[in-house]
């Protein structure tokens, strides 16, 4: 297998990011059945070095049931985890959820974030709703400053890839992406966290690949007692 | 694979990049979450926020909280106030509308059985409000007004615009009313049986004010309550002057006597002398008090004769002529456990000294709950203090800092609930609506009439954690599967919300807009939202009037006005009040754009109120509101009422659960559900910050005896299950001294989180006391929460300890 191209990796990224950010409609499982969204999945599968990650993905959208169905039953799932529908079951989508010592209210990390993307030109987007340390911005920034760096070699795009990465992802993904295989209930959400780790191998410090491994297997919902 | 060339528009290639991916399938990859740049310095902002805990100042930085710092005349500032960022910040912050996945796929027709288990989706405010709009329509015009029942909201959000009680029973009046509640959990049964023996409710009313306290009571007798917890909070917003009183009693040397089965935190920090007799038989004691009081000759004649009745209807039973049994100090103890010769020395104290008899709630959330204070103002009586600097009794003093004087100031009105119309349904005891949804057709007795239980087919929640709240939990989760349609309005995902078929997502205090004022009056307070509504929350009123423009009433449930709107009316109403009073104020935008509390001055009249002085002073000019104007000890109209389990005179009945009772064998330990130190109720058991302060291994920690703990092999700091036949839960001991051996103490307001989701019977893995409560009303008087009788057992729990769920999702593993 050869390794991603920066276009199919930066296309992934942006993907995965989308995915993490908002429920799927049933015009969307449509598409991923036969449509526009059907070639996404090939081409992802043909293209990525870890294509065969995308298999679990397609195979939960072209369940037995209709669109509807299974885009309600994926909307389910996706409160679970990423609305707090699951409590420890679930799957917070922020950096500062994922800070033992900020309850949620430390905002270092949006400080960071934000004074990140303003080096870039960039800021939240007025519709997300979201804070910018959400996972889906920062895999969509990642995805951006990866293309920014093709682009412009020269340019501090991977100065910002790799502070992006050290700062942020690195302290947290891994655990977020272990819940999200852990906790989600029906696989789908669990396969896009397979996706995203394979797809980030490469770019997290092998410390955070090592706890992410060590996490895997884990069962939230008990303890020793 | 199919050739995307002949099966699709877009080519494979067509995607490749971050760009292109989202320009040329912007459909399946959504807006992107990148904009432009902000501003290079971080965007700060403050607010004046204000919570039933304390009011703060809010620092806001990038759109959130990030510090709160108290009022500068806050005497007493608690941690509640001071972690109101994790409280506006948690990860159990409901963000969306939600709607229960099988009822937005079948409708009212779902298979409840789903409600519970986490089963939701995000949906549009407009596609919730359809949903509750067409719901509320369905129902009214099949099966009648009388299958809506709007669970009644006390505490929430702080404020005069967004209360969410008035909100609701506006929406409710709006649409020719729902059936409502009577009463509440707190005061229920003591609130029924006041008006028939002093005329008034007597819980909420004005109390003497604490300076004459300070300089005439000789002896302060604490009799239940634990004022260093529950005035930590107050419906008005909290200046925590109360505390600031109860310590100047200490040190001032004044005699403090707390009678409870534990030494609380009042005792402890507050010293005093320690009284502790079993749960629920203060009205022995009390008798075995007053018995002494009357054989000692100490009984003030003149005073029952001049201001009360039926005295000579109540002696016989305390004497034992009408029972047999005299009601000696010796009898008493064999009741509550209390030596004898304390409960003599406590009537010698109490009659030759000028005595305040202070009474907590608590003993009256239990079974026969309107007898202890109906014996305590007759023991009042029986001293002849009522109506005197210092003396006689109080039944609010631990509450809501009442005594504090009040300030001479402005009246700021609040949102309006409307006129109930006349055809509305009848009300039901609040504490009984668990028994009403489970038995509809029912008749109970309340209060001398009949009510009979209407079918109820939809709830309308407008803030309320009732599944915390309510006893007997296995109960209410039963219960709750009946309805066709269940609405929660929420900020956080509660126990309730969790057992909703639609859930609104309210902002909290932070990003409203409000006006309120303090306990005492001197202050009017400007709630600056220093962040916008979280999410897509909506402030309480916006919500409401959300929903009621979806059912075609929204211009009469607004009447034109926004909420900020609103506040500049009830702002300008309280300047034209100000007027007549000889009281200035400033414009409301000048009060607005400063942003500073508005200070009032307390009169010198206020310092000196005594309570029942005027009434002392006349008892003919000055009556109560009974049938004779005077002090009830025996009430003729509870007489006609025949009711077996609530005689006409002041009585000890055994409750239905007691340390005397035969199921005492089974289930030797009484546990009170006493009110939290760092909650208030359930509110702020989210807040992570808070819970490191008190749970145990993640629980609600549970007061053990030593004694007792030994009996079972518990350590201080293990995980207990407790239980009784009604259900179980987990809990952190605490193993200490400070509690009577025989009784524990789980604090009400936990959040209940079920192991097994949607399994009434199952265990709760975080400890929420109303698993274990019954759910019987108090008697055929007042219905009332008996939260408060409950036998339970107790043992280590070596099982696998399953992860606390309720609150938010596991951290990091730093």
């Amino acid at each position: 297998m050869t390794p991603n191209s920066p276009a199919t990796r930066q296309m992934a990224l942006r993907w995965i990011s989308a995915l993490f950010a908002r429920e799927l409609t049933a015009d969307d499982v449509e598409s991923y059945r036969s449509g526009d969204g059907e070639t996404l999945l090939d081409t992802l599968q043909s293209e990525l070095d870890c294509g065969e990650a995308v298999e679990p993905i397609r195979s939960r959208l072209n369940d037995s049931q209709p669109a509807s169905d299974t885009a309600l039953d994926l909307a389910g799932d996706f409160a679970w985890l990423f609305h707090g529908v699951g409590g420890p079951r679930s799957a917070p989508p922020h950096e500062h959820d994922w800070s033992e010592a900020s309850d949620g209210t430390q905002m270092e990390c949006i400080d960071q974030c934000l004074s990140l993307m303003g080096k870039c030109g960039l800021g939240p987007s007025p519709e997300s709703g979201e804070t910018v340390d959400h996972v889906g911005t920062q895999l969509e920034l990642l995805g951006y400053l990866e293309e920014q760096a093709v682009a412009d070699p020269n340019g501090p795009w991977n100065e910002y890839r790799d502070t992006l990465i050290r700062e942020h992802l690195d302290k947290w993904l891994p655990l977020f992406l272990d819940a999200c295989e852990n906790n989600d209930r029906n696989g789908f959400y669990a396969a896009v966290a397979e996706l995203a780790g394979r797809l980030l191998d490469g770019a997290l410090s092998k410390a955070s690949v090592r706890r992410l491994a060590a996490n895997i297997g884990q069962q939230p919902t008990e303890e020793e007692s | 694979m199919k050739d995307p060339k002949t099966n699709h528009e877009l080519t494979r290639r067509e995607f490749m990049g971050y760009t292109a991916a989202a320009g040329v399938a912007a459909s399946l990859f959504g807006p992107s979450m990148l904009g432009t740049a902000q501003a290079a310095a971080p965007a700060t902002n403050a607010g004046s926020c204000a919570t039933f805990w304390g009011i703060c100042k809010l620092q806001a930085k990038n759109g959130q909280v990030v510090k709160a710092e108290p009022f500068a005349h806050d005497s007493s500032v608690n941690e509640m106030t001071t972690n109101m960022p994790g409280f506006v910040h948690s990860p159990a912050r409901i963000k969306y509308p939600m709607v229960r996945k099988g009822f937005l796929k079948d409708g009212y027709k779902s298979d409840t059985s789903e409600r519970g288990k986490g089963e939701f989706v995000r949906v549009s405010w407009d596609k919730a409000a359809e949903l509750i709009a067409d719901n509320l329509k369905r129902v009214i015009k099949t099966y009648g007004q009388d299958a809506v029942y709007a669970t009644p909201s006390g505490w929430y959000n702080l404020g005069k615009v967004h209360a969410a009680g008035a909100c609701t029973s506006r929406l409710s009046n709006l649409m020719g009313g729902f059936v409502r509640a009577m009463g509440d959990y707190s005061t229920g049964a003591t609130q029924v049986i006041m008006p028939h023996v002093l005329g008034n409710m007597e819980v909420y009313s004005r109390q003497t004010s604490w300076p004459v306290i300070l300089d005439n009571s000789k002896v302060v007798v604490f009799w239940g309550g634990n004022p260093m917890n529950t005035l930590r909070i107050s419906w008005p917003a909290p200046t925590h002057k109360g505390i600031e009183y109860l310590k100047e009693l200490k040190k001032r040397g004044t005699r403090l006597i707390f009678i409870d089965p534990t030494r609380s935190e009042s005792v402890q920090e507050l010293g005093g002398e320690w009284i502790a007799p079993k749960p629920n038989t203060d009205v022995a004691m009390m008798l075995g008090v007053a018995y002494t009081i009357q054989e000692k000759g100490l009984t003030d004649q003149t005073f029952l004769e001049d201001y009360t009745t039926g005295f000579d209807k109540f002696l016989p039973y305390l004497m034992g002529k009408s029972d047999g049994q005299p009601k000696t100090p010796e009898w008493a103890e064999s009741v509550c456990g209390v030596p004898a010769k304390t409960i003599r020395d406590l009537a010698d104290t109490i009659a030759k000294n000028r005595s305040m008899l202070f009474s907590g709630w608590g003993i009256q959330r239990a079974d026969h709950g309107e007898q202890p204070h109906w014996m305590l103002v007759t023991l009042a009586c029986m001293l002849g203090q009522i109506g005197l600097p210092g003396g006689g009794f109080s039944i609010g003093h631990m509450y809501s800092n009442q005594g504090t004087p009040f300030a001479d100031a402005p009246s700021v009105p609040g949102m309006s609930g409307g006129k109930t119309p006349s055809t509305a349904p009848a009300p039901i005891p609040t504490a009984r609506n668990i028994d009403m949804l489970l038995n509809p057709g029912k008749t109970i007795d309340y209060n001398g009439r009949k009510v009979t239980y209407p079918d109820i087919k939809m709830l309308y929640n407008g803030f309320s954690n009732s599944h915390t709240r309510q006893p007997q939990r296995e109960s209410a989760v039963r219960a709750w599967k009946k309805p066709e349609c269940i609405v929660v309005h929420e900020m956080f995902w509660t126990p309730t919300a969790r057992m909703a078929d639609i859930v609104l997502p309210i902002s909290t205090m932070a990003e409203c807009a409000d006006i309120t004022t303090s306990e005492d009056g001197r202050f009017i307070i400007p709630l600056k939202p220093c962040i916008e509504p979280q999410y897509e929350s909506k402030p309480t009123y916006d919500a409401f009037a959300f929903v009621a423009d979806k059912l075609g009433i929204g211009d009469k449930y607004t009447e034109g006005k926004t909420g900020e709107q609103w506040l500049e009316s009830f702002y300008n109403q309280a300047v034209a009040d100000g007027k007549r009073k000889g009281i200035g104020m400033p414009s409301f935008k000048e009060f607005w754009d400063k942003g500073k509390a508005l200070e009032f001055k307390v009169p010198e009249k206020s310092q000196s109120w005594v309570r029942y002085s005027d009434y002392r002073e006349d008892p003919l000019l000055e009556p109560l509101g009974t049938p004779s104007g005077k002090i009830e000890i025996y009430s003729k109209t509870i007489e006609k009422m025949g009711y077996d389990d609530c005689k006409a005179y002041p009585s000890w009945i055994e409750p239905a659960e007691w340390l005397g009772s035969e199921k005492a064998k089974a289930y030797p330990l009484h546990m009170l559900t006493s009110h939290p130190r760092h909650r208030l109720h359930s509110q702020n058991n989210h807040v992570q910050a808070l819970r490191k302060l008190y749970t145990v291994k993640d629980r609600e920690p549970i007061w053990i005896s030593t004694e007792d703990a030994k009996a079972r092999g518990i350590k201080d700091g293990d995980v207990v299950r407790v239980y009784n036949e009604r259900g179980s839960v987990l809990a952190g001991a605490m193993v200490t001294d400070n509690i009577r051996s025989g009784v524990v103490r789980l604090c009400e307001g936990g959040w209940y989180d079920p192991v097994e989701p949607g399994n009434p019977k199952s265990l709760c893995a975080y400890g929420s006391a109303n698993v274990l409560t019954l759910d019987i009303g108090s008697s055929k008087l007042a219905q009332a929460v008996v939260g408060n009788t409950s036998l339970v057992q107790i043992e280590k729990y070596t099982g696998k300890l399953p992860a606390v769920s309720v609150f938010e999702a596991p951290k990091s593993a730093q």
